[in-house]
């Protein structure tokens, strides 16, 4: 398989990994304190969470099946389905962190010839009209983590900024995927990037105090 | 028009009240409470009654005084507040 493919597949379950881990906490803080914007915070990373790892599971699925490549071409329809249901899931967490930041206070041989169509196989996930949603979205949650990032200075606040600003770019990769393919695997490790920015907060957020 | 006080949740409150005790030295009478946490009295004797339910404070009574001392549960609730502050705070929550 294409190395950069692979690599693209696995930074999934790492980035799945840790929008859980922020999921968590935003959850532990909601219970402590009740405020709702933190349980949809909570909720917006859980379903990306569960979004990024479907869409590794059902990859990597489909690829130890070892179809044969007029197998996965009569599956292209179910896969155009996954893709729809993982590009929805996130934008239900994206639409979950933009109103989290607007509510008042209160994720050759018969072998070789099916490992030659997986990347074209595995850009069906990629909708770009729900990625061009995405990018609106997300691109409104960059201006609001900047605004407040330009108001409050901190360290932490730099850090979500970065985290979402790496999904912004990602999208904007995602989006012209069918042009260069290479594109899907700087999306994902700029994805990947974000996730990371994510998890230097938490863990600076847990040595507070 | 006056201005609307800034809504507290109770977990904040907890934290004020805790704190203030913390800032007198870890004992602390009603009064000096109420001023800190910047409540009534009703207010203020029934969150007391919770955060000794809570097992976050005990009360010590020394001749006609009353004085509230943090347990070490409620030291460690000021610093998980303090996290949850910082994370909060990262996406612009105000807790």
């Amino acid at each position: 398989m294409d190395g950069l493919l692979l690599v693209s597949i696995l930074t999934e379950p790492v980035s799945a990994v840790i929008s859980f881990a922020i999921g968590y906490y935003a959850y532990k803080s909601f219970r402590m304190s009740s405020i709702r914007r933190l349980f949809l915070l909570h909720l917006g990373f859980v379903i990306l969470g569960v979004a990024l790892l479907l869409r590794f599971v059902t990859f990597s699925f489909l690829t130890s099946l070892r179809f044969s490549e007029l197998e996965i071409r009569s599956l292209l329809r179910i896969v155009s389905m996954g893709g729809l249901v993982f590009s929805s899931l996130r934008l239900v967490a994206y639409v979950l962190f933009s109103i989290s930041y607007t509510s008042p206070p209160e994720s050759l041989d018969k072998d070789e010839k099916m490992l030659a169509v997986l990347p074209g196989f595995y850009l069906v996930f990629f909708n770009p009209f729900l990625e061009l949603m995405s990018l609106a979205i997300i691109g409104y949650v960059v201006a609001r983590a900047l605004l407040l990032f330009i108001y409050k200075r901190d360290g932490n606040s730099l850090l979500v900024l970065l985290g979402f600003t790496c999904f912004f770019t990602s999208h904007l990769f995602f989006l012209f995927t069918t042009i260069a393919e290479r594109l899907m695997f700087l999306g994902q490790v700029v994805q990947l990037f974000g996730f990371i920015f994510f998890l230097i907060m938490l863990t600076r957020v847990t040595r507070t105090g | 028009m006056t201005a609307s006080k800034p809504y507290r949740s109770k977990a904040r409150i907890y934290f004020d009240i805790l704190t203030k005790i913390v800032e007198e030295g870890g004992r602390a009478g009603p009064t000096r409470i109420l001023y800190g946490a910047n409540l009534s009295h009703d207010r203020l004797t029934k969150h007391l009654t919770q955060l000794i339910n809570l097992g976050l404070i005990v009360e010590e009574k020394e001749y006609d005084r009353v004085f509230y001392i943090v347990t070490e549960k409620g030291m460690n609730y000021i610093q998980e507040f303090r996290r949850i502050q910082a994370f909060a705070k990262a996406f612009g929550i105000p807790v």
